[in-house]
Protein backbone atom coordinates (compact mmCIF):
# COMPACT_ATOMS: atom_id res chain seq x y z
CA UNK A 1 0.00 0.00 0.00
CA UNK A 2 1.58 3.22 -0.97
CA UNK A 3 0.78 6.50 1.32
CA UNK A 4 0.25 8.34 -1.84
CA UNK A 5 -2.63 6.84 -3.14
CA UNK A 6 -6.78 6.57 -2.26
CA UNK A 7 -6.54 3.04 -1.06
CA UNK A 8 -3.84 4.62 1.93
CA UNK A 9 -6.50 7.79 2.58
CA UNK A 10 -9.05 5.36 2.88
CA UNK A 11 -7.26 3.09 5.01
CA UNK A 12 -5.69 5.35 7.28
CA UNK A 13 -8.65 7.23 8.02
CA UNK A 14 -10.60 4.62 9.36
CA UNK A 15 -7.56 3.18 11.55
CA UNK A 16 -7.58 7.36 12.59
CA UNK A 17 -11.62 6.42 13.47
CA UNK A 18 -10.66 3.41 15.12
CA UNK A 19 -7.96 4.29 17.08
CA UNK A 20 -9.46 7.10 18.73
CA UNK A 21 -12.38 5.57 19.50
CA UNK A 22 -11.19 2.69 21.22
CA UNK A 23 -9.55 4.82 23.51
CA UNK A 24 -11.14 3.40 26.43
CA UNK A 25 -10.51 -0.15 25.69
CA UNK A 26 -6.77 -0.04 25.71
CA UNK A 27 -6.40 -3.78 24.44
CA UNK A 28 -9.08 -4.08 22.14
CA UNK A 29 -6.83 -0.96 20.41
CA UNK A 30 -3.44 -2.79 20.18
CA UNK A 31 -4.96 -5.51 18.84
CA UNK A 32 -6.82 -3.39 16.48
CA UNK A 33 -3.46 -1.32 15.44
CA UNK A 34 -1.64 -4.55 15.47
CA UNK A 35 -4.32 -5.80 12.66
CA UNK A 36 -3.95 -2.81 10.80
CA UNK A 37 -0.54 -2.92 10.56
CA UNK A 38 -0.62 -6.39 9.43
CA UNK A 39 -3.40 -5.97 7.09
CA UNK A 40 -1.17 -2.50 5.13
CA UNK A 41 1.76 -5.11 4.99
CA UNK A 42 -0.35 -8.34 4.17
CA UNK A 43 -1.68 -6.09 1.55
CA UNK A 44 0.98 -6.65 -0.73
CA UNK A 45 1.51 -9.71 0.65
CA UNK A 46 -0.26 -11.72 3.44
CA UNK A 47 2.29 -14.82 3.59
CA UNK A 48 5.40 -12.13 4.70
CA UNK A 49 3.09 -10.67 7.27
CA UNK A 50 2.72 -13.97 8.83
CA UNK A 51 6.81 -13.93 8.87
CA UNK A 52 6.48 -10.33 10.09
CA UNK A 53 4.58 -11.93 12.98
CA UNK A 54 6.83 -15.18 13.50
CA UNK A 55 9.63 -12.31 13.84
CA UNK A 56 7.83 -10.52 16.23
CA UNK A 57 6.40 -13.96 18.08
CA UNK A 58 10.48 -15.31 18.31
CA UNK A 59 12.58 -11.70 19.34
CA UNK A 60 9.99 -10.96 21.91
CA UNK A 61 10.49 -14.63 23.32
CA UNK A 62 14.67 -14.25 22.98
CA UNK A 63 13.95 -10.87 24.81
CA UNK A 64 11.89 -11.93 27.66
CA UNK A 65 14.56 -15.59 28.20
CA UNK A 66 17.77 -12.91 28.10
CA UNK A 67 15.98 -10.46 30.77
CA UNK A 68 14.70 -13.44 33.14
CA UNK A 69 17.87 -15.29 33.18
CA UNK A 70 20.24 -14.21 36.41
CA UNK A 71 23.55 -12.38 36.03
CA UNK A 72 25.56 -15.81 36.68
CA UNK A 73 23.97 -17.04 33.61
CA UNK A 74 25.36 -14.63 31.54
CA UNK A 75 26.55 -17.44 28.95
CA UNK A 76 22.88 -18.95 28.22
CA UNK A 77 21.70 -15.05 27.96
CA UNK A 78 24.75 -14.76 25.33
CA UNK A 79 23.55 -17.94 23.68
CA UNK A 80 19.47 -16.42 23.43
CA UNK A 81 21.37 -13.45 21.83
CA UNK A 82 23.42 -15.15 19.28
CA UNK A 83 20.05 -17.33 18.73
CA UNK A 84 18.26 -13.63 17.83
CA UNK A 85 21.34 -12.16 15.91
CA UNK A 86 21.09 -15.62 13.41
CA UNK A 87 17.56 -15.43 13.05
CA UNK A 88 17.07 -11.91 12.27
CA UNK A 89 20.32 -11.96 10.08
CA UNK A 90 19.37 -15.00 8.54
CA UNK A 91 15.82 -13.80 7.35
CA UNK A 92 17.63 -11.09 6.11
CA UNK A 93 20.57 -12.44 4.23
CA UNK A 94 17.72 -15.30 2.65
CA UNK A 95 15.79 -13.18 0.96
CA UNK A 96 18.24 -9.90 0.31
CA UNK A 97 21.69 -11.57 -0.37
CA UNK A 98 20.64 -15.14 -1.49
CA UNK A 99 20.75 -13.95 -5.53
CA UNK A 100 23.71 -11.83 -5.33
CA UNK A 101 25.45 -14.57 -3.52
CA UNK A 102 25.02 -16.84 -5.43
CA UNK A 103 24.60 -15.26 -8.98
CA UNK A 104 27.26 -13.01 -8.26
CA UNK A 105 30.06 -13.94 -6.20
CA UNK A 106 29.49 -17.96 -6.31
CA UNK A 107 28.74 -18.12 -9.81
CA UNK A 108 31.36 -16.69 -11.66
CA UNK A 109 33.79 -17.94 -9.18
CA UNK A 110 32.51 -21.58 -10.25
CA UNK A 111 32.42 -20.67 -14.42
CA UNK A 112 36.24 -19.39 -14.09
CA UNK A 113 37.28 -22.99 -12.20
CA UNK A 114 35.16 -24.95 -14.95
CA UNK A 115 36.81 -23.26 -17.68
CA UNK A 116 39.92 -24.52 -16.22
CA UNK A 117 38.70 -28.01 -15.48
CA UNK A 118 37.31 -28.61 -18.76
CA UNK A 119 34.33 -29.01 -21.48
CA UNK A 120 32.58 -31.61 -19.10
CA UNK A 121 32.94 -29.32 -16.59
CA UNK A 122 31.14 -26.02 -18.39
CA UNK A 123 28.77 -28.34 -19.50
CA UNK A 124 27.53 -29.31 -15.91
CA UNK A 125 27.77 -25.91 -14.83
CA UNK A 126 25.59 -24.63 -17.85
CA UNK A 127 22.99 -27.64 -16.85
CA UNK A 128 22.96 -26.49 -12.82
CA UNK A 129 22.22 -23.11 -13.82
CA UNK A 130 19.10 -23.81 -16.02
CA UNK A 131 18.49 -25.84 -12.74
CA UNK A 132 19.22 -22.53 -10.32
CA UNK A 133 17.95 -19.35 -12.18
CA UNK A 134 14.20 -20.33 -12.04
CA UNK A 135 14.62 -21.28 -8.32
CA UNK A 136 16.75 -17.72 -7.56
CA UNK A 137 14.23 -15.59 -9.50
CA UNK A 138 11.49 -17.32 -6.70
CA UNK A 139 12.77 -15.14 -4.15
CA UNK A 140 10.64 -12.11 -3.91
CA UNK A 141 12.85 -9.78 -1.40
CA UNK A 142 9.55 -8.57 1.35
CA UNK A 143 9.11 -5.05 1.30
CA UNK A 144 11.02 -3.18 4.40
CA UNK A 145 12.84 -6.51 5.80
CA UNK A 146 15.70 -4.48 6.31
CA UNK A 147 13.70 -2.00 8.16
CA UNK A 148 12.01 -4.34 10.37
CA UNK A 149 15.31 -6.13 10.76
CA UNK A 150 16.62 -3.65 12.34
CA UNK A 151 14.51 -2.18 14.71
CA UNK A 152 14.06 -6.32 15.69
CA UNK A 153 18.00 -6.51 16.35
CA UNK A 154 18.33 -3.07 18.10
CA UNK A 155 15.89 -4.17 20.55
CA UNK A 156 17.45 -7.59 21.50
CA UNK A 157 20.63 -6.13 21.65
CA UNK A 158 19.23 -3.26 23.90
CA UNK A 159 17.77 -6.05 26.20
CA UNK A 160 20.84 -7.83 26.33
CA UNK A 161 22.48 -4.77 26.83
CA UNK A 162 20.59 -3.71 29.92
CA UNK A 163 19.55 -0.85 28.43
CA UNK A 164 16.09 -1.29 27.92
CA UNK A 165 13.65 -3.88 28.99
CA UNK A 166 11.07 -5.97 27.09
CA UNK A 167 8.20 -5.04 26.34
CA UNK A 168 5.09 -5.66 29.01
CA UNK A 169 3.94 -7.84 26.37
CA UNK A 170 4.19 -9.26 23.21
CA UNK A 171 1.06 -7.07 21.36
CA UNK A 172 3.12 -4.16 22.45
CA UNK A 173 6.56 -5.31 20.89
CA UNK A 174 4.50 -6.33 17.78
CA UNK A 175 2.81 -2.97 17.54
CA UNK A 176 6.87 -1.77 17.72
CA UNK A 177 8.16 -3.75 14.92
CA UNK A 178 5.00 -3.86 12.49
CA UNK A 179 3.75 -0.47 12.95
CA UNK A 180 2.47 0.24 9.50
CA UNK A 181 3.38 4.22 9.15
CA UNK A 182 7.24 3.48 9.51
CA UNK A 183 7.30 -0.38 8.52
CA UNK A 184 8.50 -0.25 4.92
CA UNK A 185 10.91 2.50 4.63
CA UNK A 186 11.47 3.74 8.18
CA UNK A 187 12.57 5.99 10.49
CA UNK A 188 14.09 2.87 12.31
CA UNK A 189 13.02 3.89 15.27
CA UNK A 190 14.88 2.23 18.31
CA UNK A 191 12.37 -0.14 21.23
CA UNK A 192 13.27 2.45 23.68
CA UNK A 193 11.49 5.09 21.95
CA UNK A 194 8.47 3.29 20.69
CA UNK A 195 7.98 0.43 22.69
CA UNK A 196 6.67 2.72 25.90
CA UNK A 197 4.39 4.59 23.45
CA UNK A 198 2.89 1.32 22.17
CA UNK A 199 2.70 0.21 26.03
CA UNK A 200 0.72 3.07 27.26
CA UNK A 201 -1.27 4.03 24.25
CA UNK A 202 -1.89 7.92 23.49
CA UNK A 203 -4.79 9.47 25.76
CA UNK A 204 -7.44 11.05 24.41
CA UNK A 205 -6.76 13.71 26.88
CA UNK A 206 -3.36 14.80 25.20
CA UNK A 207 -2.60 17.29 23.30
CA UNK A 208 -1.45 16.09 19.55
CA UNK A 209 1.07 18.28 17.46
CA UNK A 210 -1.56 18.13 14.69
CA UNK A 211 0.07 21.19 12.74
CA UNK A 212 3.36 19.65 12.39
CA UNK A 213 1.80 16.50 11.48
CA UNK A 214 -0.19 17.86 8.61
CA UNK A 215 2.77 20.33 7.44
CA UNK A 216 5.03 17.15 7.26
CA UNK A 217 2.24 14.70 5.31
CA UNK A 218 1.56 17.61 2.93
CA UNK A 219 4.81 18.66 2.66
CA UNK A 220 5.86 14.48 1.75
CA UNK A 221 3.42 14.54 -0.63
CA UNK A 222 4.56 17.31 -2.67
CA UNK A 223 7.91 16.24 -2.03
CA UNK A 224 6.70 12.87 -3.78
CA UNK A 225 4.17 13.45 -6.23
CA UNK A 226 5.14 16.77 -7.77
CA UNK A 227 9.22 16.78 -7.42
CA UNK A 228 10.35 13.33 -6.87
CA UNK A 229 8.21 11.56 -9.94
CA UNK A 230 9.05 14.33 -12.10
CA UNK A 231 12.63 14.47 -11.69
CA UNK A 232 12.77 10.96 -11.60
CA UNK A 233 10.63 10.53 -15.27
CA UNK A 234 12.21 13.63 -16.88
CA UNK A 235 15.94 13.68 -15.90
CA UNK A 236 17.47 10.96 -13.58
CA UNK A 237 15.51 7.51 -15.34
CA UNK A 238 16.16 9.07 -18.95
CA UNK A 239 19.89 10.24 -17.51
CA UNK A 240 20.19 6.92 -16.27
CA UNK A 241 19.41 4.68 -18.65
CA UNK A 242 20.76 5.70 -21.60
CA UNK A 243 23.97 8.18 -20.23
CA UNK A 244 25.86 7.89 -24.43
CA UNK A 245 22.72 9.69 -25.42
CA UNK A 246 23.18 12.96 -23.87
CA UNK A 247 25.27 15.61 -23.37
CA UNK A 248 27.79 16.14 -20.16
CA UNK A 249 25.67 19.00 -19.22
CA UNK A 250 22.64 17.00 -19.49
CA UNK A 251 23.89 14.43 -17.60
CA UNK A 252 25.19 16.08 -14.49
CA UNK A 253 21.90 17.55 -14.81
CA UNK A 254 20.38 14.04 -14.23
CA UNK A 255 23.06 13.53 -11.66
CA UNK A 256 22.02 16.61 -10.21
CA UNK A 257 18.07 15.69 -10.67
CA UNK A 258 18.81 12.03 -9.04
CA UNK A 259 20.28 13.15 -6.05
CA UNK A 260 17.14 15.51 -5.42
CA UNK A 261 14.83 12.98 -6.31
CA UNK A 262 16.50 10.32 -3.72
CA UNK A 263 16.15 13.53 -1.51
CA UNK A 264 12.41 14.31 -2.14
CA UNK A 265 11.73 10.27 -2.33
CA UNK A 266 13.12 9.15 0.71
CA UNK A 267 12.44 12.33 3.19
CA UNK A 268 8.54 12.51 1.97
CA UNK A 269 8.20 9.06 3.27
CA UNK A 270 10.22 9.61 6.41
CA UNK A 271 8.08 13.12 6.83
CA UNK A 272 4.74 10.74 5.89
CA UNK A 273 5.50 8.57 8.24
CA UNK A 274 6.24 11.08 10.96
CA UNK A 275 3.10 13.12 10.57
CA UNK A 276 0.88 10.41 10.27
CA UNK A 277 2.29 8.65 13.51
CA UNK A 278 1.45 12.01 14.86
CA UNK A 279 -1.86 11.94 14.10
CA UNK A 280 -2.20 8.65 16.36
CA UNK A 281 -0.69 10.29 19.03
CA UNK A 282 3.07 8.53 18.52
CA UNK A 283 6.16 10.31 18.28
CA UNK A 284 9.21 9.68 15.86
CA UNK A 285 13.07 10.77 16.02
CA UNK A 286 13.64 12.91 12.95
CA UNK A 287 15.40 11.22 9.96
CA UNK A 288 16.91 13.65 8.04
CA UNK A 289 18.34 17.54 9.10
CA UNK A 290 18.90 19.41 5.57
CA UNK A 291 21.52 17.00 4.44
CA UNK A 292 23.03 18.52 1.38
CA UNK A 293 23.96 21.59 3.59
CA UNK A 294 26.92 19.66 5.51
CA UNK A 295 30.06 20.57 5.11
CA UNK A 296 31.71 17.81 5.55
CA UNK A 297 30.92 13.72 4.92
CA UNK A 298 30.82 13.35 8.34
CA UNK A 299 28.23 16.04 8.80
CA UNK A 300 26.15 14.74 5.88
CA UNK A 301 26.06 11.19 7.79
CA UNK A 302 24.43 13.21 10.85
CA UNK A 303 22.31 14.59 8.82
CA UNK A 304 20.92 11.91 6.09
CA UNK A 305 18.97 8.58 7.55
CA UNK A 306 19.76 9.88 10.87
CA UNK A 307 18.28 6.41 12.09
CA UNK A 308 20.60 4.21 10.05
CA UNK A 309 23.38 6.26 10.67
CA UNK A 310 22.88 6.44 14.20
CA UNK A 311 21.68 2.50 14.29
CA UNK A 312 25.27 1.75 12.50
CA UNK A 313 27.22 3.90 14.71
CA UNK A 314 25.68 1.96 17.76
CA UNK A 315 25.26 -1.00 16.89
CA UNK A 316 28.40 -2.00 14.53
CA UNK A 317 30.80 1.30 14.74
CA UNK A 318 31.10 1.66 18.25
CA UNK A 319 31.08 -2.62 19.31
CA UNK A 320 33.95 -3.00 16.72
CA UNK A 321 36.16 -0.53 18.97
CA UNK A 322 34.89 2.74 17.51
CA UNK A 323 37.74 5.41 17.66
CA UNK A 324 39.14 3.76 20.79
CA UNK A 325 41.26 1.80 19.58
CA UNK A 326 43.64 3.94 17.16
CA UNK A 327 44.35 5.45 13.80
CA UNK A 328 44.56 2.47 12.05
CA UNK A 329 41.91 0.37 13.36
CA UNK A 330 39.45 3.33 13.45
CA UNK A 331 39.83 3.07 9.59
CA UNK A 332 39.01 -0.60 9.64
CA UNK A 333 35.89 0.14 11.60
CA UNK A 334 34.68 2.98 9.48
CA UNK A 335 35.46 0.69 6.23
CA UNK A 336 33.61 -2.24 7.74
CA UNK A 337 30.63 -0.15 8.75
CA UNK A 338 30.05 1.58 5.51
CA UNK A 339 30.79 -1.95 3.47
CA UNK A 340 27.90 -3.44 5.68
CA UNK A 341 25.77 -0.09 5.02
CA UNK A 342 26.03 -0.10 1.60
CA UNK A 343 25.20 -3.91 1.56
CA UNK A 344 22.00 -2.75 3.35
CA UNK A 345 21.06 -0.86 1.09
CA UNK A 346 21.15 -3.06 -1.71
CA UNK A 347 22.80 -6.77 -2.87
CA UNK A 348 24.68 -5.57 -5.87
CA UNK A 349 28.39 -4.40 -6.14
CA UNK A 350 27.36 -1.08 -6.69
CA UNK A 351 26.18 -0.92 -3.60
CA UNK A 352 29.12 -1.97 -1.66
CA UNK A 353 31.32 0.76 -4.10
CA UNK A 354 29.03 3.18 -2.81
CA UNK A 355 29.73 2.41 0.77
CA UNK A 356 33.26 1.53 0.21
CA UNK A 357 33.37 5.13 -1.76
CA UNK A 358 31.93 6.90 1.73
CA UNK A 359 33.91 5.09 4.03
CA UNK A 360 37.55 5.64 2.22
CA UNK A 361 36.77 9.43 2.04
CA UNK A 362 35.64 9.47 5.24
CA UNK A 363 38.75 8.05 6.51
CA UNK A 364 40.77 10.46 4.56
CA UNK A 365 38.56 13.49 5.88
CA UNK A 366 39.84 11.98 9.76
CA UNK A 367 43.41 11.81 8.78
CA UNK A 368 42.87 15.60 7.39
CA UNK A 369 41.40 17.02 10.37
CA UNK A 370 43.95 15.35 12.48
CA UNK A 371 46.84 16.13 10.93
CA UNK A 372 45.46 19.77 10.92
CA UNK A 373 45.29 19.66 14.65
CA UNK A 374 48.67 18.83 14.64
CA UNK A 375 50.00 21.12 12.46
CA UNK A 376 48.03 23.87 14.26
CA UNK A 377 47.41 23.30 17.65
CA UNK A 378 43.30 22.73 17.29
CA UNK A 379 41.70 20.80 19.78
CA UNK A 380 38.67 20.09 18.57
CA UNK A 381 38.15 16.06 18.80
CA UNK A 382 37.48 14.86 14.92
CA UNK A 383 34.44 13.05 16.33
CA UNK A 384 32.26 16.33 16.80
CA UNK A 385 29.98 17.64 14.85
CA UNK A 386 30.59 18.92 11.99
CA UNK A 387 33.99 18.16 11.82
CA UNK A 388 35.96 18.70 8.95
CA UNK A 389 34.11 22.54 8.46
CA UNK A 390 34.70 23.82 12.06
CA UNK A 391 38.67 23.01 11.91
CA UNK A 392 39.47 24.15 8.75
CA UNK A 393 36.89 26.57 7.13
CA UNK A 394 35.13 29.63 8.62
CA UNK A 395 32.71 31.99 6.88
CA UNK A 396 33.08 31.86 2.55
CA UNK A 397 34.41 28.15 3.36
CA UNK A 398 31.95 26.57 4.60
CA UNK A 399 30.19 28.01 1.37
CA UNK A 400 32.88 26.15 -0.79
CA UNK A 401 32.56 23.15 1.51
CA UNK A 402 28.94 22.83 0.94
CA UNK A 403 29.43 22.75 -2.77
CA UNK A 404 32.17 20.36 -2.53
CA UNK A 405 30.37 17.79 -0.65
CA UNK A 406 27.02 18.18 -2.19
CA UNK A 407 28.94 17.31 -5.22
CA UNK A 408 30.74 14.51 -3.50
CA UNK A 409 27.89 12.67 -2.52
CA UNK A 410 26.04 13.45 -6.03
CA UNK A 411 29.19 11.31 -7.30
CA UNK A 412 28.57 8.56 -4.71
CA UNK A 413 24.71 8.64 -5.95
CA UNK A 414 25.88 7.40 -9.26
CA UNK A 415 27.17 4.54 -8.05
CA UNK A 416 23.96 3.99 -5.59
CA UNK A 417 21.89 4.65 -8.73
CA UNK A 418 24.03 2.73 -11.78
CA UNK A 419 23.57 -0.64 -11.02
CA UNK A 420 26.09 -2.02 -12.94
CA UNK A 421 29.83 -0.63 -12.63
CA UNK A 422 29.77 -0.11 -16.31
CA UNK A 423 26.98 1.99 -16.46
CA UNK A 424 29.26 3.97 -14.01
CA UNK A 425 32.33 4.12 -16.11
CA UNK A 426 29.40 5.66 -19.12
CA UNK A 427 28.22 7.93 -17.16
CA UNK A 428 31.90 9.74 -15.55
CA UNK A 429 32.80 9.23 -19.07
CA UNK A 430 29.69 11.27 -21.03
CA UNK A 431 30.60 14.07 -18.21
CA UNK A 432 34.02 13.84 -18.86
CA UNK A 433 33.49 14.26 -22.32
CA UNK A 434 31.31 17.54 -21.61
CA UNK A 435 30.06 18.22 -25.70
CA UNK A 436 32.10 16.13 -27.39
CA UNK A 437 30.31 13.06 -27.71
CA UNK A 438 27.03 14.57 -27.70
CA UNK A 439 26.74 18.21 -28.16
CA UNK A 440 23.03 19.23 -27.90
CA UNK A 441 22.02 19.96 -24.53
CA UNK A 442 18.68 19.45 -24.68
CA UNK A 443 17.54 18.86 -20.51
CA UNK A 444 18.17 22.37 -19.28
CA UNK A 445 15.13 23.66 -19.59
CA UNK A 446 13.46 26.54 -17.16
CA UNK A 447 11.21 23.98 -15.51
CA UNK A 448 13.84 20.94 -15.01
CA UNK A 449 16.15 23.71 -13.10
CA UNK A 450 12.91 25.37 -11.22
CA UNK A 451 12.20 21.43 -9.84
CA UNK A 452 15.69 20.68 -9.23
CA UNK A 453 16.08 24.49 -6.89
CA UNK A 454 12.65 23.91 -5.70
CA UNK A 455 13.58 20.15 -4.02
CA UNK A 456 16.70 21.41 -2.73
CA UNK A 457 14.78 24.33 -1.19
CA UNK A 458 12.25 21.75 0.57
CA UNK A 459 15.73 20.84 2.89
CA UNK A 460 14.84 23.79 5.12
CA UNK A 461 11.80 22.15 6.39
CA UNK A 462 13.75 19.21 7.60
CA UNK A 463 14.07 19.46 11.52
CA UNK A 464 12.47 22.00 13.67
CA UNK A 465 13.04 24.82 11.81
CA UNK A 466 9.70 25.85 10.90
CA UNK A 467 8.85 25.14 14.52
CA UNK A 468 6.60 28.79 14.76
CA UNK A 469 4.48 27.48 11.75
CA UNK A 470 3.62 24.10 13.49
CA UNK A 471 2.79 26.45 16.34
CA UNK A 472 0.23 28.62 14.73
CA UNK A 473 -1.12 25.98 12.79
CA UNK A 474 -2.23 23.90 15.44
CA UNK A 475 -3.53 26.86 17.03
CA UNK A 476 -6.11 27.39 14.33
CA UNK A 477 -9.36 25.68 14.44
CA UNK A 478 -9.96 22.30 13.73
CA UNK A 479 -12.20 22.69 10.59
CA UNK A 480 -9.77 25.51 9.52
CA UNK A 481 -6.99 23.55 9.74
CA UNK A 482 -8.78 20.73 7.73
CA UNK A 483 -10.01 23.19 5.14
CA UNK A 484 -6.58 24.55 4.47
CA UNK A 485 -4.90 21.32 4.36
CA UNK A 486 -7.81 19.83 1.82
CA UNK A 487 -7.13 23.03 -0.03
CA UNK A 488 -3.47 22.52 -0.54
CA UNK A 489 -3.80 19.07 -1.14
CA UNK A 490 -6.12 19.46 -4.09
CA UNK A 491 -3.63 21.72 -5.31
CA UNK A 492 -0.57 19.03 -5.12
CA UNK A 493 -2.81 16.58 -6.74
CA UNK A 494 -3.44 18.73 -9.76
CA UNK A 495 0.17 19.63 -10.10
CA UNK A 496 1.72 15.85 -9.66
CA UNK A 497 1.60 13.38 -12.75
CA UNK A 498 -1.08 10.61 -12.89
CA UNK A 499 -0.32 7.31 -10.99
CA UNK A 500 2.94 7.69 -8.37
CA UNK A 501 5.99 5.35 -8.68
CA UNK A 502 6.50 3.27 -5.46
CA UNK A 503 8.89 4.48 -3.21
CA UNK A 504 13.31 3.75 -3.81
CA UNK A 505 13.65 3.00 -0.24
CA UNK A 506 11.13 0.37 -0.73
CA UNK A 507 13.58 -1.93 -2.84
CA UNK A 508 15.70 -1.82 0.59
CA UNK B 1 13.61 13.24 19.60
CA UNK B 2 15.14 16.07 22.27
CA UNK B 3 15.19 18.59 20.71
CA UNK B 4 14.91 21.84 22.60
CA UNK B 5 12.10 23.50 20.67
CA UNK B 6 9.58 20.53 21.31
CA UNK B 7 8.41 21.75 24.88
CA UNK B 8 7.88 24.78 23.14
CA UNK B 9 4.97 23.38 20.58
CA UNK B 10 1.70 23.92 21.90
CA UNK B 11 -0.79 21.08 20.42
CA UNK B 12 -3.78 20.42 19.36
CA UNK B 13 -6.60 18.82 21.36
CA UNK B 14 -7.86 15.44 19.88
CA UNK B 15 -10.86 16.08 19.68
CA UNK B 16 -10.21 19.35 17.48
CA UNK B 17 -7.54 17.01 15.13
CA UNK B 18 -10.42 14.57 14.45
CA UNK B 19 -12.98 17.80 13.49
CA UNK B 20 -9.70 18.51 11.38
CA UNK B 21 -9.16 15.15 10.03
CA UNK B 22 -12.82 14.74 9.42
CA UNK B 23 -13.55 18.19 7.57
CA UNK B 24 -9.98 17.18 5.54
CA UNK B 25 -11.66 14.42 4.34
CA UNK B 26 -14.57 14.95 3.65
CA UNK B 27 -13.04 18.53 1.14
CA UNK B 28 -10.79 16.09 -0.01
CA UNK B 29 -13.08 14.15 -1.47
CA UNK B 30 -15.83 16.71 -2.36
CA UNK B 31 -12.69 18.54 -4.59
CA UNK B 32 -10.68 15.49 -5.84
CA UNK B 33 -14.14 12.99 -6.51
CA UNK B 34 -14.46 13.63 -10.38
CA UNK B 35 -10.43 13.37 -10.85
CA UNK B 36 -10.36 10.33 -8.58
CA UNK B 37 -13.67 8.85 -10.29
CA UNK B 38 -11.99 9.45 -14.09
CA UNK B 39 -8.65 7.64 -12.51
CA UNK B 40 -10.79 4.60 -11.99
CA UNK B 41 -12.61 4.42 -15.07
CA UNK B 42 -8.53 3.91 -16.33
CA UNK B 43 -8.49 1.13 -14.61
CA UNK B 44 -8.48 -2.40 -16.13
CA UNK B 45 -11.68 -4.25 -16.13
CA UNK B 46 -12.82 -6.19 -13.21
CA UNK B 47 -15.31 -6.32 -10.17
CA UNK B 48 -12.40 -4.37 -7.98
CA UNK B 49 -13.06 -1.65 -10.79
CA UNK B 50 -16.56 -1.92 -10.92
CA UNK B 51 -17.15 -1.63 -6.85
CA UNK B 52 -15.27 1.65 -6.73
CA UNK B 53 -16.63 3.07 -9.84
CA UNK B 54 -20.04 2.66 -7.81
CA UNK B 55 -18.57 4.20 -4.88
CA UNK B 56 -17.35 7.12 -6.32
CA UNK B 57 -19.45 7.13 -8.71
CA UNK B 58 -22.53 9.45 -6.38
CA UNK B 59 -19.57 11.90 -4.71
CA UNK B 60 -18.28 12.31 -8.21
CA UNK B 61 -21.77 13.74 -9.63
CA UNK B 62 -22.52 15.72 -6.25
CA UNK B 63 -18.88 17.38 -6.98
CA UNK B 64 -20.18 18.28 -10.97
CA UNK B 65 -23.30 19.60 -10.32
CA UNK B 66 -21.80 21.61 -7.48
CA UNK B 67 -18.71 22.80 -9.50
CA UNK B 68 -16.47 21.60 -7.00
CA UNK B 69 -14.04 20.12 -9.32
CA UNK B 70 -13.08 23.82 -11.10
CA UNK B 71 -10.26 24.38 -8.65
CA UNK B 72 -8.30 21.36 -9.04
CA UNK B 73 -9.37 21.44 -12.55
CA UNK B 74 -8.13 25.53 -12.71
CA UNK B 75 -4.72 24.11 -10.84
CA UNK B 76 -4.44 21.33 -13.53
CA UNK B 77 -4.98 23.38 -16.29
CA UNK B 78 -2.51 26.66 -15.34
CA UNK B 79 0.11 25.25 -13.96
CA UNK B 80 -0.03 21.31 -14.07
CA UNK B 81 -0.56 20.67 -17.49
CA UNK B 82 2.74 23.04 -18.15
CA UNK B 83 4.60 21.14 -15.80
CA UNK B 84 3.87 17.60 -16.90
CA UNK B 85 3.14 18.27 -20.41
Amino acid sequence: MLFPTAVFALFFFAVFAAHWSLAAWPRTRKAFLLCASLFFYGYWSWKFALMLLASALFNHAAARRMHALPVPEASKKRCWLVAALVFNLGLLGFWKYTGFLIGDVILPILRMASIRIGPDAVQWLVGFQEELFPVLSRIILPVGISFFTFQALSYVIDVYRGKTVPAASWLDFANYLAFFSQLVAGPIVRAKDLVPQMEQMPHRASSLDSGRAAFLILSGLFKKTVLANWLASRLADPVFAWPAAYSGPDVLLGVYGYAIQIYCDFSAYSDIAIGTALLLGFKFPDNFNAPYLATSLQDFWRRWHISLSTWLRDYLYIPLGGSRRGTSRTAVNLLITFLLGGLWHGAAWTFLLWGAFHGVYLILERAFVTGWQRLFGSRTDPDSAPGLSKVVFAGAGRFFARIWVFHLVCFSWILFRAGEVELVREMLGAIAAWRNAVSEVVLWETTAVLIVITGFITQFFDGRRLWRLYQGMSRLPGWLLGAIAALVLTVILALGPEGVAPFIYFQF
Amino acid sequence: MSNPHEEKTSGMPVRRTIVAVTVFYALVLALNAVALHESIERQPFGPARTFWLSVTGPPAAASRALRLDRPREFVNKTLGSRINH
